[in-house]
């Protein structure tokens, strides 16, 4: 019974270590941290302890059935120094963890190019749990980042591909990658090489710029789409709406300024409107607002657009009648509640235009 | 040697024959293992490497099998497959007259024919079926094998290249018994005599069903491009088994050995794009496809490889359009080319000719759900509901588990404000996995349109999770924050 009881202890004590072996390179492999060195030898580290971990179990379950027992044999000391390692890299996982879980930071993106791609394909067919790429280094010129590639990662990644490496900043201060794609833009450009009239790889490009955060690549690239395929309208309103959520004023001008004479759209000069408003020219955006807002008389945005414009003009009557004509379409928004609140004495005070 | 060291060396050797062995079995198909002594012979014929010997008693014991079998009035392969060639061909005849359109009487007047040693008649009764369902696999491996009987090793190829691409395998088991027959005699040839390159395809068509196929697949590929005969066509071999093997890129070298070899090898053209498109190299998936395109533009497989990646990937309806009318105008009765050419006149907005391409594809081909789906979505486009409902209708009959057309029936319900029936069909489309973000969308769209708002943020959870910008999605989140909870919700 004492015996049975033995076995079944250090099997739950294996099983535990091998499963911490397990999470600590789940989080090394999502919360990766760039290292020429350190994150291999960790994984190899998990390896090798893990295997080890099971060697000796094996050797302890022998053990339990008869064999001499001696507490400081060199197989438990090693048995020890095994489990040490396992926990080590577990400790280094939950470091990794909570320098990516909390994390706010956000993604810097850097074009680089994989220089090779570490046990990718072996000669056996045996797909191996570590694949890792050298990566050519966006802090040291000339040198190599090594990065675990997630399994998800494998079949589209591949020595000598330009890629883009989105680096977080790490809640204690320690880079790390988030995702290695594709260079969309690299890509997209020898598509349109070959096919220009490619119209997904056009959406495609624009909607990289967007993520990226190029936003004035994306509105040049999202003018050239409107251009060559000026019946899509919705594609130059989502973009040109992606930019106003992200106050890119100055873009959505670029984007909108020559498609909206071709086509009267409510969306187009209510976008546009805004965004010439939030600019500084105001009696431009006011017009288009003001066509948007007769195009479309039940739409609240029209009119909240308006206010911020008139208000932005000192023209606090009109600026109080058009937040107010918000409210009424669109109850509970607390900035015009708040600018009603404020304009309506200025209004009061201030001579009528 | 120690009398126990011999024990151990040869209780190891046991083991480890054993282990080999039962490696072998665990992979092969269950239609070697048959019940009967006649089964048990045939698999000891088909382990030894005697396949035609194998192939003669796995028939005998299909006839005793199918003998077996209760039929009031057995069909003519059944006939055949009892080994009774003269009334299998009175039957087939028979079933022929009755359903010209069908296949399946003439697939059995080729097999009696090959069975008769009439192999220029069942090349010419299977290329009939042919001409009725293109790319039937039955049809194509029965051409095969009459092919290789007649010599035309070359054609042979060709023929089994066309089926290989599919990755389907044949529905008559007579079929595969006459491919692993005609392998085994070819096999059976002195070594110089031997059609290597057939020999390395027909062992990468067996591979289905035994993967230690490969291994001759491997063995002839590799001697016919010593030889020279088809060269570049063992190379994609060898890369086809590569990729099976987990070696995709060693396969892909493979590749670019056979294009060395042959450029217009639009097998290797269609494997290295499908290569490069995994990897994400849309443009060198694109000049590949298009190579093979090039290469052989009546070849419909290849047509409607480059077709898809114009319209699903790149989204080039332009080129996808020119591409079309130039098929459709070569081949007037290619309901396929039809098809694709409707498709992309629906992507470009011009409903009412692509109604007409549908129209022309439906005349020249059974009906298929794809096609209903299509005219559906172009007659829902047109404002005509009747008939898309109808057409949706048609394409649940053929195709119950196909999402789109549940979603369909769903957009013409909620047009007609029939919400339950609306919620009903595009929820049924979501659970047979009908999930494009418009799709879900629409879906979201019903729940907030009858206040389920429970169901409709959940949905929108979904939608903008997959698609944060999305317009329609975000107007409606607004209008949910509005609804009051729904009994749904609350529960």
């Amino acid at each position: 019974m004492k015996r049975l009881g033995r076995i079944v202890r250090v099997t739950v004590v294996d099983l535990t270590l091998a499963g911490l072996a397990a999470w600590s390179v789940w989080a090394q492999l999502v919360y990766r941290a760039p290292s020429r060195y350190v994150t291999v030898l960790l994984a190899g580290l998990g390896v090798a302890s893990t295997g080890l971990a099971v060697a000796f179990w094996l050797h302890a379950m022998v053990r339990g059935v008869g064999t001499r027992d001696k507490l400081l044999s060199p197989i438990a000391i090693g048995y020890r120094l095994c489990a040490l390692a396992i926990l080590g890299s577990c400790f280094y996982g939950l470091f990794l963890l909570s320098n990516g879980r909390f994390d706010m930071s956000d993604a810097a993106h850097h074009p680089t190019r994989i220089e090779r791609i570490g046990l990718d394909e072996t000669e056996l067919g045996i797909r191996v749990p570590f694949v890792w790429a050298d990566v050519r280094s966006w802090r040291r010129p000339g040198q190599l980042e090594r990065i675990l590639v997630r399994p998800e990662e494998r079949e589209r990644l591949w020595s000598g591909q330009a890629v883009v490496v989105s680096v977080r900043a790490g809640f204690h201060g320690v880079p790390w990658i988030s995702r290695i794609e594709g260079d969309v833009e690299k890509q997209s450009r020898e598509i349109l090489a070959l096919a220009p009239d490619a119209a997904q790889t056009r959406k495609d490009l624009v909607e990289f710029y967007v993520r990226l955060g190029r936003f004035p690549e994306a509105a040049i690239a999202a003018r050239e789409y409107a251009e060559r395929f000026p019946d899509d309208r919705e594609f130059s309103v989502r973009i040109a709406r992606m930019l106003t959520a992200r106050q890119r004023s100055a873009d959505v001008v670029m984007l909108l300024t020559d498609i909206a004479p071709r086509r009267e759209d409510a969306d187009v000069h209510m976008l546009l409107g805004h965004a010439l408003a939030m600019q500084g020219r105001r009696p431009e955006g006011v017009a288009h607002l003001e066509r948007a807002r007769a195009m479309q008389p039940k739409n609240w945005w029209p009119y909240y657009a308006l206010g911020w414009a008139y208000a932005g003009d000192s023209d606090y009557a009109r600026a109080v009648a058009a937040f107010q004509r918000a409210l009424e379409l669109r109850p509970g928004l607390p900035d015009v509640e708040r600018e009603l609140q404020r304009l309506r004495p200025l209004a009061a005070r201030a001579p009528t235009r | 040697m120690k009398r126990r060291t011999r024990t151990l060396l040869l209780v190891g050797a046991v083991v480890v024959s054993l282990l080999a062995a039962f490696n072998q079995l665990a992979g092969m198909s269950l239609r070697f293992f048959g019940t009967s002594t006649v089964a048990a012979r045939a698999l000891a014929h088909y382990l030894a490497g005697d396949y035609g010997g194998a192939a003669r008693l796995y028939r005998d014991d299909l006839a005793r099998s199918s003998a077996r079998t209760p039929a009031e009035s057995p069909s003519s392969w059944l006939v055949l497959a009892r080994g009774d060639l003269a009334q299998a061909e009175i039957r087939a005849g028979v079933e022929s007259r009755m359903a010209p359109a069908d296949i399946e009487p003439l697939l059995t007047l080729a097999e009696v024919a090959l069975a008769r040693g009439e192999s220029a008649a069942a090349v010419e009764l299977a290329g009939r079926a042919l001409s009725l369902r293109r790319d039937d696999d039955d049809a194509l491996l029965l051409t095969v094998v009459a092919q290789a009987r007649q010599g035309a090793f070359s054609a042979a190829i060709d023929t089994l290249k066309r089926q290989l691409r599919s990755e389907r395998a044949e529905r008559r088991r007579t079929v595969f018994l006459a491919v692993l027959e005609v392998t085994g005699d070819l096999d059976d040839r002195p070594l110089d005599a031997r059609p290597n390159g057939l020999l390395a395809h027909l062992h990468r068509y067996l591979r289905v069903y035994d993967p230690s196929h490969a291994e001759a697949a491997i063995r002839y590929a590799q001697r016919a491009i010593d030889v020279g005969d088809r060269a570049d066509d063992g190379y994609v071999t060898l890369a086809a088994l590569d990729a099976r093997h987990g070696r995709p890129t060693r396969g892909f070298a493979r590749l670019q050995q056979a294009l060395m070899v042959n450029p217009r090898n639009t097998a290797a053209l269609l494997d290295a794009a499908r290569y490069r498109a995994k990897r994400l190299e849309v443009a060198e998936e694109y000049r590949l496809t298009r190579a093979a395109y090039d290469a052989d533009p009546d070849d419909s497989f290849v047509a409607a490889s480059l077709h898809r990646l114009l319209v699903q990937k790149l989204g080039d309806y332009r080129q996808a359009l020119t591409h079309a009318e130039a098929a459709v105008a070569r081949h007037p009765r290619d309901a396929e080319a039809w098809l694709r050419r409707g498709q992309v006149q629906a992507h470009l907005g011009e409903h009412p000719a692509a109604l007409q391409s549908y129209q022309q594809a439906a005349a020249l081909a059974p009906r298929t759900a794809e096609l209903e789906e299509r005219t559906g979505q172009v007659l829902w486009q047109l404002g005509r509901d009747v008939e898309a409902f109808a057409a949706y209708q048609r394409a649940v009959a053929l195709d119950p588990l196909r999402p789109g057309p549940h979603h369909g029936l769903g957009a013409l319900h909620a047009r007609a404000r029939r919400w339950n029936d609306a919620i009903r069909e595009a929820e049924m489309g979501y659970t047979l996995g009908g999930r494009e973000i418009a799709q879900i969308v629409g879906l979201c769209g019903l729940y907030v349109e009858t206040a389920r708002k429970g169901e409709a943020t959940t949905c929108l959870a979904e939608a903008l999770g997959r698609d944060p910008d999305n317009a329609p999605a975000l107007a409606m989140q607004e209008r949910v924050r509005g609804l009051p909870r729904s009994a749904s919700a609350s529960r």
